[in-house]
C-alpha cells in the first residue's frame, strides 16, 4: 500500500517528527546542447540549516529543483530521508516545504485563500484543520493583518513570507529556500532571516544564496557551489578556517593598489583619510605594511571561488 | 538510511490530518481566482457584445435570437475559447505558479483535471453572459420572450462545443508548453468554418448530433493529457485508476458516435438514403399533388401530409441558415389561430443539417402547428441542391409557400418577401375556403 505521508498524524502531545539527512551521490545534471548544471555533486546534508553559497549560474537551482522533485537528473541519485528523489518523488513531496527562487501566486487570492489553496494541494482535507493551520503559519511570518488583502498587492517581502508560509504548510522535515532574500529591502531581509533561524531545530533546512551575509546570519553548515561542483562543505567556522593565516590588510597609497590588485586577490576595501586600506586573501603579501587579519567568511568564499581551485576540500 | 524520531522543536507548528481534497474543491479555488482577474472580466465583456448583438433578432419568439447566440457562440465565441484555454494552459508556466504547484504532493491528473475544469467554469460563465445579454438585447428591442426555453436548448448544445474547443485547444497547449499549440484548433475552426461544404456532415462539430462526437472527443483529450502530461513527474506513482478508462471508453464512444453519424447521416456522395432520394424526385407545380413526405417532427414522432386528410395544407419551407425565411413561422402560427378551426393545416419544413433546429424554432417561436425537418439536407450550392424537400417543392428562394386544396393538389405558391409579407398568403387561404368550405 501506498505510504500517504512520513509525518505522523497524531495528536498534539504525542507529535514527534521523523529527523532525516539528505545524500546525493555523483548528481549530474546535463541540459540539452550540452550545457552542464551540475557535475558530480555528493553531499550528506544533516539536520539543521543547511546554506548553498554560489554565485549566479553555479548550479544551486538546478540542485534545488532536483531535490524539491521537479527535475531529474542526468546521472546519480539524491534521496530525502531514504526516498529517491527520482522514483520516490510522492514521498519526497509529502516532507518537503518548498520556496522557489522565482515564484507566482494567484494575484487575485488573498493571503489566506493562498494558502487554503496550498493546504488543498497538500492534501488537508479538513477545512476547519486548515484554517487552524493557515492561521498559525500567517502568525508566524507575521501576516495575520493583511490576511484578506490580495496577494497581488504585497510587497516582495510580504510575498516572500507568503511564499514561506506555503512552504511550511505540511510542517516539513525538508525545507528548500532558493534565494529567498533576493531582491529584498535591507528590512525585510533581516525579517526573512530571522525567521529562517527560528524554522532551525529538527528539520533541514537548505538555503540557496548567493550572499554571504545570509550564511552568516542563520547557516549551521554551508557548500560552496561554482560551475556546477562542490568547492567546499563543512561548517561555517570550518569555511573561514580555510583562510585562517592567508587574510591580510594593507594601507597603501591610491598609486600602489594597481600592482598589489595584479598579484593578489583582493577580498575587501575601505577608504582612511588619504589613504586606502585593502584587504587580500594570500600566502603571502609582499608589502612593508601588511599585517594578518582576522579571516572573514567572504574571504573564505572568494577564495573558493578562485578560478584555479579544483574539487572540495 | 535509518530514521530517528526526536521531539518537535516549540515553533513546530502542529501536524495536519491529511486526506484527499477533491478535484472540485480544488477547481473551485482556481475558479475564485479565475473570475477576479481582469482577463475574466474583459472576457465578460466580449460575451456580453456577441450576446447583446445576438439578441435583438426579430419574430414573435426568441427562436432567431436563441439561434443566433448559439452561432455566436460556436463561431466567434468558439475563437474567443481557443485563445483564452491555450492562454490558460500556460499561464502557470509564465506566471510561475507551477513551481508550488507541481512540488506539492497531488497527481499530475488530479492538477490536470482541477485546473481544466476552473478554466472551463469561467468559459461557462461567459457563455452564459452570451445567453443573458441576448435575453436583455432581445427585451431592449422590444422583443418578447415566448419560448424562452430555446435559449436553453441551445445553451446546452453550445456547451457541449465549447467544452470540446476548450478541451481541444487546452490541452495542445499544456502537452507543447505553448498557446501557439493552441492555435493548431482555431486552424482546424478556421478551416471547418470556411470549408464547410467540403466536411462530411458527421465530422462538422457545430451540428447538435455531432456534440456528444465532440464532447467525447473532447473527454479522450483530457484522457490523454492526464495520462502524459508531465509523465516524469510521476516517479512509480500509479496513475489514478479512472485515467485509463476514461481516455480510452472515450475514444471508443466518440468512434461509435462518429461512425453511427457517417452510416446514417444523409449525406451524399457518402451516404444516401432511397426514400430521401424519392421525395426528392417529386415535383410540385400546381394543379398536381403536393409532394409528400415522411420527417421527423419536434414530438419525437414522424409527420406526413398524409395525417392531414381533407385539411387545406399550407407548407412553408424556411431555413434558420436564412434568417428571414424563418419569419414564415409566425405567419404560419398566424394562419393556425385564424383558420385552424375551418379545416386550414399549416405545416412548415425545417431545411437544415442540425437536427435541433426545429425544436429550437419550434419552441422557440410558441408554435402549435407541426414542424418537420428536412433530415436529408446536406452541403449544397442552392436549397434545392441541398435539401430533398426543397427539390421536391422547387424551392429556391425562402421562405417557399405551398397552399394545397382538401385533396392536396398545388394551387397557390409563394416565394420570399411574398410569402410571409403582404395579403398574398391570406388570399390564397381564403380563395381555397371560399372554394371549398368543408
Amino acid at each position: 500500500m501506498r505510504k500517504r505521508s512520513l509525518i505522523p498524524i497524531a495528536s498534539r502531545n504525542s507529535e514527534r517528527r521523523r529527523v532525516l539527512n539528505v545524500e546525493i551521490e555523483g548528481l549530474r545534471k546535463e541540459y540539452e546542447g550540452g550545457v552542464v548544471g551540475l557535475q558530480e555533486v555528493n553531499l550528506t546534508i544533516p539536520p539543521g540549516i543547511f546554506a548553498l553559497l554560489g554565485p549566479n549560474g553555479a548550479g544551486k537551482s538546478t540542485l534545488m529543483s532536483i531535490l524539491s522533485t521537479l527535475m531529474d537528473p542526468t546521472n546519480g541519485t539524491a534521496r530525502v530521508g531514504g526516498h529517491d528523489v527520482i522514483r520516490e518523488k510522492d514521498e519526497v513531496r509529502q516532507i518537503l516545504g518548498y520556496l522557489p527562487q522565482d515564484f507566482g501566486l494567484y494575484p487575485s487570492l488573498t493571503a489566506f485563500e493562498t494558502l487554503d489553496y496550498v493546504g488543498m494541494l497538500y492534501n488537508i482535507g479538513n477545512p476547519n484543520a486548515r484554517r487552524e493551520r493557515i492561521e498559525s503559519l500567517l502568525s508566524q511570518v507575521n501576516l495575520s493583518d493583511v490576511r484578506n488583502r490580495r496577494v497581488g498587492g504585497f510587497s516582495g517581502g510580504m510575498r516572500q513570507r507568503v511564499g514561506l508560509a506555503q512552504a511550511l504548510m505540511n510542517s516539513p522535515s525538508l525545507l528548500i529556500v532558493d534565494e529567498p532574500t533576493a531582491g529584498l529591502d535591507p528590512a525585510e531581509r533581516i525579517r526573512l532571516r530571522s525567521l529562517l533561524a527560528e524554522l532551525g531545530g529538527d528539520r533541514v533546512i537548505i538555503l540557496s544564496t548567493h550572499l554571504i551575509e545570509d550564511v552568516e546570519a542563520v547557516a549551521d553548515r554551508v557548500a560552496v557551489l561554482h560551475k556546477g561542483k562542490i568547492r567546499f562543505h563543512g561548517t561555517v567556522a570550518e569555511m573561514q578556517e580555510q583562510v585562517r593565516g592567508r587574510v591580510w590588510e594593507v594601507d597603501v597609497e591610491p598609486g600602489e593598489l594597481a600592482e598589489l590588485r595584479r598579484n593578489h586577490l583582493e577580498t575587501g576595501l575601505r577608504r582612511t583619510n588619504e589613504r586606502i586600506q585593502i584587504r587580500f586573501v594570500a600566502e603571502k603579501v609582499g608589502h612593508p605594511n601588511a599585517r594578518p587579519a582576522e579571516p572573514s567568511l567572504e574571504d573564505a568564499y572568494l577564495w573558493l571561488m578562485r578560478e584555479d581551485t579544483s574539487g572540495p576540500h | 538510511m535509518a530514521l530517528t524520531e526526536v521531539a518537535p522543536d516549540t515553533r513546530a507548528p502542529s501536524v495536519v490530518a491529511r486526506s484527499p481534497v477533491g478535484i472540485v474543491s480544488l477547481a473551485g479555488m482556481e475558479l475564485r481566482a479565475g473570475i477576479r482577474g481582469p482577463s475574466f472580466r474583459l472576457l465578460a465583456v466580449v460575451s456580453a457584445i456577441l450576446g447583446w448583438s445576438a439578441g435583438g433578432a426579430p419574430g414573435r419568439g426568441v427562436a432567431l435570437s436563441a439561434w443566433l447566440a448559439g452561432e455566436t457562440a460556436w463561431r466567434f465565441f468558439g475563437f474567443v475559447i481557443i485563445g483564452w484555454m491555450s492562454f490558460l494552459a500556460v499561464q502557470d508556466i509564465a506566471a510561475r505558479t507551477d513551481v508550488l504547484v507541481y512540488s506539492k504532493p497531488q497527481p499530475t491528473e488530479r492538477i490536470v483535471l482541477s485546473r481544466f475544469a476552473a478554466a472551463f467554469g469561467q468559459v461557462l460563465l461567459a457563455l452564459a453572459a452570451v445567453y443573458v445579454f441576448a435575453v436583455a438585447g432581445r427585451l431592449y428591442s422590444g422583443g418578447g420572450l415566448t419560448g424562452i426555453s430555446a435559449y436553453m436548448l441551445r445553451y446546452l448544445v453550445s456547451v457541449g462545443v465549447v467544452f470540446f474547443v476548450g478541451a481541444a485547444s487546452y490541452t495542445m497547449a499544456l502537452m507543447l508548453r505553448t498557446p501557439l499549440a493552441g492555435a493548431a484548433v482555431g486552424l482546424y475552426w478556421v478551416l471547418a468554418l470556411a470549408g464547410k461544404q467540403y466536411l462530411p456532415k458527421a465530422l462538422y462539430p457545430s451540428y447538435s448530433q455531432n456534440v456528444l462526437s465532440y464532447v467525447f472527443l473532447g473527454m479522450c483529450l483530457l484522457g490523454v493529457t492526464c495520462w502524459f502530461h508531465r509523465l516524469r513527474r510521476r516517479g512509480r506513482q500509479p496513475l489514478a485508476a479512472w485515467v485509463r478508462p476514461l481516455t480510452l471508453g472515450s475514444l471508443v464512444l466518440c468512434g461509435v458516435f462518429v461512425w453511427h453519424s457517417l452510416v446514417t447521416e444523409f449525406d451524399p456522395p457518402m451516404h444516401t438514403d432511397p426514400a430521401l432520394e424519392m421525395m426528392a424526385m417529386q415535383t410540385a407545380p400546381v394543379g398536381e399533388l403536393a409532394p409528400g413526405f415522411r420527417l421527423p417532427n419536434t414530438t419525437g414522432g414522424l409527420s406526413s401530409l398524409a395525417d392531414y386528410p381533407g385539411r387545406i395544407l399550407v407548407i412553408g419551407l424556411w431555413s434558420p441558415e436564412d434568417s428571414e425565411s424563418t419569419i414564415i413561422l409566425d405567419r404560419l402560427e398566424d394562419v393556425w389561430r385564424k383558420y385552424g378551426s375551418r379545416g386550414v393545416q399549416p405545416i412548415a419544413i425545417c431545411i437544415s443539417q442540425d437536427r435541433s433546429a426545429a425544436a429550437v424554432f419550434a419552441r422557440g417561436s410558441g408554435v402549435d402547428f407541426p414542424v418537420v425537418l428536412d433530415w436529408g439536407t446536406h452541403n449544397a450550392d442552392k436549397p434545392s441542391n441541398a435539401s430533398p424537400m426543397a427539390s421536391a417543392y422547387d424551392a429556391d428562394t425562402l421562405p417557399h409557400v405551398v397552399v394545397t386544396d382538401r385533396r392536396r393538389l398545388t394551387r397557390r405558391i409563394l416565394k420570399g418577401v411574398d410569402a410571409y409579407e403582404g395579403v398574398g398568403l391570406e388570399r390564397a387561404i381564403q380563395e381555397r375556403l371560399a372554394a371549398q368550405p368543408d
